[in-house]
């Protein structure tokens, strides 16, 4: 893998943090922290996201509308911003999940073609 | 809780200078919240200053909010201000009552305003004070015509010129804002997600289709 350069894996990854993140929040309202735990360990530690990575994109999808946030005091006292989906958002998930697996079928296609 | 981590939050909000308050506080509060977080996974408080030395740079982390919500509504309204003020000495009718006094100078300063408010605040705001230095121009040689009278007749020259000046201010507030746009566009963190259109269904096949179709793309029946 030494050959590749780092900014085409950057680039992939670039292309499919919103994706994952908006994946991870679908299966239930996360905090920032968790959503950084979850990530790394659903993709094996491919995703090992720094926050100023993750916070800057949670705040750009509440911004367009697939997100939203609510502050939560916990019982030491601390408040904690939780990220759930809106309707919108799910209704994007949907889409862009289906198009990324059309994306990773056509790419094996291509990539394990005989001739 | 700890030194290293009130003086990395402290820089942030220095950096974030002009964005709302109650935006720049929530950003705070989650980053500290992370610290905390990502301190107490590491093994607890005195970890703290490892987890914040590993953090973004203060002013890098403070740009990427700034990126997304840019200067707040104060802010906003204190550059208006500043460029109708300017504004109204920018037209070529003080020199009249002080020959000391250059509208030329005061026009450039302008031009540096706007292009600033330009590149930093973003393509509607920047529109907003283009079209604010144009019209305050408008009102004030307005005025001072009324008041004139028949003595301040303008000739169709100069005023052609006054026009082209005014609308050179919009332009020099809308490109660089429409230029970083795009430029933040290209760079920005996130994947393009699909936007949700209108669909309708083809009367011929049934099959659902963009809105914006005159032909179906299924079976390229004509969609009335």
């Amino acid at each position: 893998m030494k050959n590749i350069r780092e900014e085409w894996i950057r680039e992939l990854k670039k292309g499919s943090i919103s994706l994952c993140l908006l994946a991870v929040i679908a299966r239930g309202k996360k905090y920032g922290f968790q959503i950084i735990k979850e990530l790394r360990e659903a993709s094996s530690g491919y995703y090992d996201l720094k926050e100023g990575t993750l916070y800057p994109a949670l705040h750009r999808l509440e911004k367009r509308g697939y997100l939203k946030s609510q502050w939560v005091t916990q019982e030491s006292g601390m408040p904690r911003k939780y990220y759930s989906l809106t309707d919108k958002g799910i209704a994007v998930l949907r889409e862009a999940k289906a198009e990324w697996k059309n994306m990773v079928r056509s790419v094996d296609n291509v990539l394990e073609a005989k001739k | 809780m700890s030194e290293e981590m009130n003086r990395y939050l402290k820089n942030v909000k220095l950096w974030m200078f002009g964005m709302s308050r109650k935006t720049v506080r929530g950003i705070i509060q989650e980053l500290q919240n992370h610290i905390v977080e990502s301190a107490h996974a590491m093994g607890g408080p005195s970890t703290v200053g490892t987890v914040v030395s590993g953090m973004l740079p203060p002013r890098k982390m403070a740009k990427m909010y700034k990126q997304i919500y840019g200067y707040g509504m104060l802010f906003k309204v204190i550059f208006i201000i500043i460029i109708i003020f300017l504004s109204i000495w920018t037209v070529p009718i003080w020199e009249v009552a002080n020959p000391n006094f250059s509208t030329n100078f005061v026009f450039l300063i302008l031009i540096v305003v706007l292009f600033f408010v330009g590149s930093k605040v973003g393509i509607r705001m920047a529109l907003v004070a283009g079209f604010s230095a144009f019209i305050t121009r408008f009102i004030i040689l307005g005025l001072i015509a009324a008041i004139a009278g028949e003595h301040g007749i303008i000739q169709g020259g100069a005023m052609f010129a006054f026009l082209l000046a005014s609308a050179l201010l919009i332009l020099v507030a809308f490109l660089p804002a429409r230029t970083i746009k795009k430029w933040e566009e290209r760079k920005a963190l996130e994947l393009p997600l699909p936007q949700l259109y209108e669909t309708h269904t083809c009367p011929r096949c049934e099959a659902v289709i963009p809105a914006n179709l005159k032909f179906c793309s299924e079976c390229g029946g004509r969609i009335y």
